[in-house]
């Protein structure tokens, strides 16, 4: 074997084996890098797209994320205040209001762009609000008009605080109005307002200034609710519009994000509409009060009927309107009254109707008509007893805080509107708030459960990841790579020798075998000459002796071609130790390229890792389902609680009124054996 | 956030003289409201915080660094390119096809950056490339792509996609680069 092609093989095998144990170690060895800036940048504008799309979760998700990995080191400073301010809104929107507000609080801290004080200031008055502390939204209001910070807020968002400053100012006394004139006549906010306003004049006994400050409220909304449908109208025009523009195809189109976000503007739509009709029936019913304390009854009449019924407190204003005829003495209207609400009414209304009409037939000298509707009163009674003792083991039920909307017995409207309403009346239960911390946790639950199966999916895709890992490990033959690199390295050895002669005969022989081709085809032809010039010296019969020059030649010869191959001897040596120096790099990262496979091939720390983290999800899923089940519990035996003491409650009174209301027929019956009967006595009545 | 206040209760008591009262005394509950709330508040944290560890995990045992291939699509103003819709291929085979709503199209106007796609490559040379469809100047059917190749090594590969407004030209650029 030739030395150049020898060590040129060995080269070979050894990179060769090098590129391939560096393909198959880059698993093992890939290592946290540095993140160039522009990823940075990539990655927080990417925040802010999902933040646009008010995908809260995700943005603190990848918030988080990117935090670990290169901490936004190259963003600007007041990139990474938007970053804090996305973060702080996002928390926000999920309902972790003392996290967002201290957010929020050190941002004000700092000297920040106005942009980001003007949202800051925003965000911490919503956060304020809900955390009440609504003293926060004039700050915020004082610091954006001071600081003529308005233009770096979007209208919306201008409104609203405007809004809630108002309100703050209403609640505490101070001029509200001023900001009233602020707010755009095409939002809501007005109604509320003026609606708020007139409540307050009510309550105060200023029943004109209510009056006009309701009529105010309702026109507000109307005027909200026409901007509000030309508004829509026009979008839904110019959207399709917009549609006729685009290609064709997309009329087709199954994108379930265009299917998502049209269900997610119904839903708004819906909201907005249901919230605009809830506003108006509170407006007409208050209106209504304040009629009938200006003893406007036409007017408080015609007001009423425009309540809608599904909210159950038209009854209660019907009721309310007879008590307060029958208070003028002003008999027929009362009695016209009640009828209507007890033909039109079951439950409490119907039966408290029932019960007015007595004491107005009463007080009309019709004892009969008062007998009859005393003994409907106290059937209605029997009838309303019987059904909450059914109600209150209905209550027990573990499903009945899940259904109650929908199984909640017709009759008992009136305590499903009066234990919603609790914290009307009661400052420490509130059972609005109550049902959503129930139902928050239900939800969680749910979640929970579901991330749990998503956990053990991954868990799964681990395990098959670690066997596909094994068996890839299992398929490597690296005992054959560990053969070629050993044999490499005794073929270094063996060449790192020969290139080191120790005597003369060495240092021929590596001479020679260093030797270009086209050399050592004249050194052959060399030796041949000289052993054919021996053979004729030697050659007796010849008979002649050969010419000296011959002998010369060739000795010139011999002279020339030794001159040559010790003046390449040098170059050829330097080259072929250059090139053993190179294959000794590479049998070197060959070396180290194997040593990491096998490192990687014994080493399971990585899938170790992954099933600890796996593992300590899994433990926080369990620990906040326990939390969630003792919230769900605490909230669920609470509100339960509540509704029990008021079934007794109204047990208890009506009992109270069921002996009353015999005794008053009693009364009756003793009335009528002293004067004649009058009324509209059925025939063959006989009480 | 809206408030409305609620008239005061004992008007309604002092009007409806016989009728039963409607308004019960309350009981007196065993836990303050405010201990549950912060109890809520806790479990949404905590809730916020499962979710960013599983969101952190599952990305990186579908994606890990050494395969990873993520896209980000950019956009301007949009003055002279309405966005409709962006096919992606890698190797000539379509990657993802995604269809924007307007929304999705705001954000980027505002300023977003949307992954537009995450994947896994092998180690070596690739081909991107990203047809963009939506509406061009004079209100045309706009439809253009850009192709980018690019080097997969150890590290993550991440190639930023752009929409730019050209007003020199009066039309919209579209570029591709890793980042």
């Amino acid at each position: 074997m030739k030395l150049p092609n020898c060590l040129r093989r060995s080269l070979l095998v050894v990179i060769t084996l090098s590129v391939l144990l560096s393909t198959l170690g880059a698993v093992a060895l890939a290592n946290t890098k540095l993140v160039s800036a522009e990823k940075q940048q990539a990655d927080f504008y990417h925040v802010l797209y999902t933040y646009f799309q008010n995908d809260f979760v995700t943005t603190l998700g990848l918030i988080d994320k990117a935090y670990a990995s290169h901490s936004f080191q190259a963003l600007s400073q007041d990139d990474k205040d938007r970053l804090a301010l996305m973060r702080g809104a996002s928390q926000l929107n999920l309902g972790l209001y003392n996290d967002a507000q201290q957010i929020f609080l050190d941002l004000l801290s700092k000297a920040t762009s106005d942009y980001v004080q003007a949202n800051t200031w925003y965000w911490l008055a919503k956060a304020g609000f809900d955390n009440k502390q609504q003293f926060l939204s004039e700050q915020a209001y004082q610091a954006i008009t001071q600081g003529e910070l308005e233009e770096y807020l979007e209208f919306d968002q201008w409104q609203e605080l405007s809004y809630l400053a108002a309100h703050n100012r209403m609640q505490s006394g101070d001029d509200w109005q001023s900001l009233l004139n602020n707010i755009h006549k095409s939002t809501i906010f007005p109604a509320y307002l003026l609606a708020n306003d007139a409540t307050k004049a009510f309550n105060n006994a200023e029943y004109e200034q209510a009056r006009e400050g309701f009529i105010l409220a309702k026109q507000a909304l109307i005027t909200h609710q026409r901007a509000q449908s030309g508004v829509l109208a026009m979008a839904s025009e110019l959207s399709r519009d917009l549609l006729d523009i685009i290609s064709p195809w997309r009329w087709f189109s199954s994108d379930p994000n265009q299917v998502a976000e049209r269900r997610l503007e119904d839903q708004e739509k819906q909201a907005l509409r249901e919230e605009q009709s809830a506003l108006f029936d509170h407006l007409n019913l208050n209106l209504t009060y304040t009629l009938l304390q200006q003893q406007d009854d036409e007017n408080a009449l015609a007001v009423i009927n425009q309540v809608s019924h599904e909210g159950g407190e038209s009854q209660q204003a019907i009721l309310t309107l007879g008590w307060t005829l029958a208070q003028q003495n002003r008999w027929s209207p009362a009695i016209t009254t009640w009828r209507h609400l007890r033909q039109n009414e079951t439950g409490l209304f119907g039966l408290q109707a029932s019960y007015g009409l007595a004491y107005a037939y009463q007080q009309q000298g019709l004892f009969a008509d008062a007998y009859y509707a005393l003994e409907d009163t106290i059937n209605q009674i029997s009838e309303s007893l019987d059904a909450l003792g059914q109600f209150k083991q209905s209550i027990d039920q573990a499903t009945f805080l899940d259904t109650y909307q929908t199984q909640w017995p017709d009759n008992l409207l009136d305590v499903k509107r009066l234990f919603l309403s609790s914290s009307d009346t009661q400052g420490d239960f509130d059972a609005k708030y109550l049902l959503g911390v129930r139902q928050q946790s239900v939800e969680i639950l749910q979640i929970l459960a579901e991330k749990q199966a998503h956990l053990d999916i991954l868990n799964n895709l681990l395990q098959e990841r670690e066997l596909a890992f094994k068996q890839r490990g299992d398929s490597l033959s690296l005992e054959e790579k560990k053969i070629a690199l050993s044999q490499a390295a005794k073929q270094i050895q063996i060449l790192e020798t020969r290139l080191s002669p120790s005597n003369e005969a060495q240092r021929m022989e590596l001479m020679i075998s260093m030797l270009s081709p086209d050399i050592q085809n004249h050194h052959s032809r060399l030796a041949q000459a000289e052993q054919r010039h021996q053979r004729l010296l030697k050659d007796p019969p010849r008979g002649r002796p050969l010419k000296p020059s011959y002998a010369e030649r060739l000795a010139r010869l011999e002279g020339i071609l030794r001159w040559q191959m010790e003046y390449d001897y040098i170059a050829n040596r330097w080259q072929h130790k250059r090139l053993l120096d190179n294959m000794k790099i590479a049998y070197e990262q060959a070396q180290k390229a194997y040593d990491s496979v096998v490192i990687a091939q014994q080493d399971t720390s990585n899938f170790a890792k992954e099933y600890q983290r796996i593992n300590r999800i899994s433990g926080q899923i369990e620990q906040q389902k326990v939390s969630a089940q003792r919230v769900f519990e605490t909230a669920d035996a609470r509100l339960k609680q509540f509704l029990h003491g008021l079934v007794d409650e109204r047990v208890a009174q009506l009992e109270q009124q069921y002996v009353n209301t015999r005794l008053a027929r009693i009364r009756l019956q003793d009335m009528r054996g002293n004067q004649p009967v009058m009324g509209n006595s059925r025939a063959g009545d006989n009480p | 956030m809206r408030y409305l206040s609620k008239l005061n209760p004992f008007f309604f008591l002092a009007l409806a003289l016989f009728a039963i009262t409607f308004f019960v005394d309350a009981q007196t509950p065993e836990e303050d409201d405010s201990a549950l709330a912060q109890e809520i508040e806790t479990l949404r944290q905590a809730m916020v915080n499962l979710n960013r560890d599983l969101f952190i995990l599952e990305e990186d045992l579908l994606f890990p660094s050494s395969t990873q291939v993520a896209v980000y699509l950019a956009m301007d103003i949009g003055e002279y390119f309405a966005l409709d819709a962006v096919e992606l291929r890698v190797d000539g085979e379509v990657a993802t096809n995604y269809l924007y709503t307007e929304r999705q199209v705001s954000a980027l106007y505002r300023g977003g950056v949307q992954r537009l796609y995450v994947g896994n490559l092998s180690q070596g040379e690739h081909q991107l490339t990203a047809y963009f469809v939506g509406i061009g100047p004079e209100n045309r059917e706009y439809k253009r792509a850009v192709s980018l190749s690019f080097e997969k090594g150890e590290d993550p590969v991440a190639v930023e996609l752009n929409i730019v407004d050209s007003t020199s030209k009066q039309q919209p650029v579209f570029t591709a680069k890793t980042l």
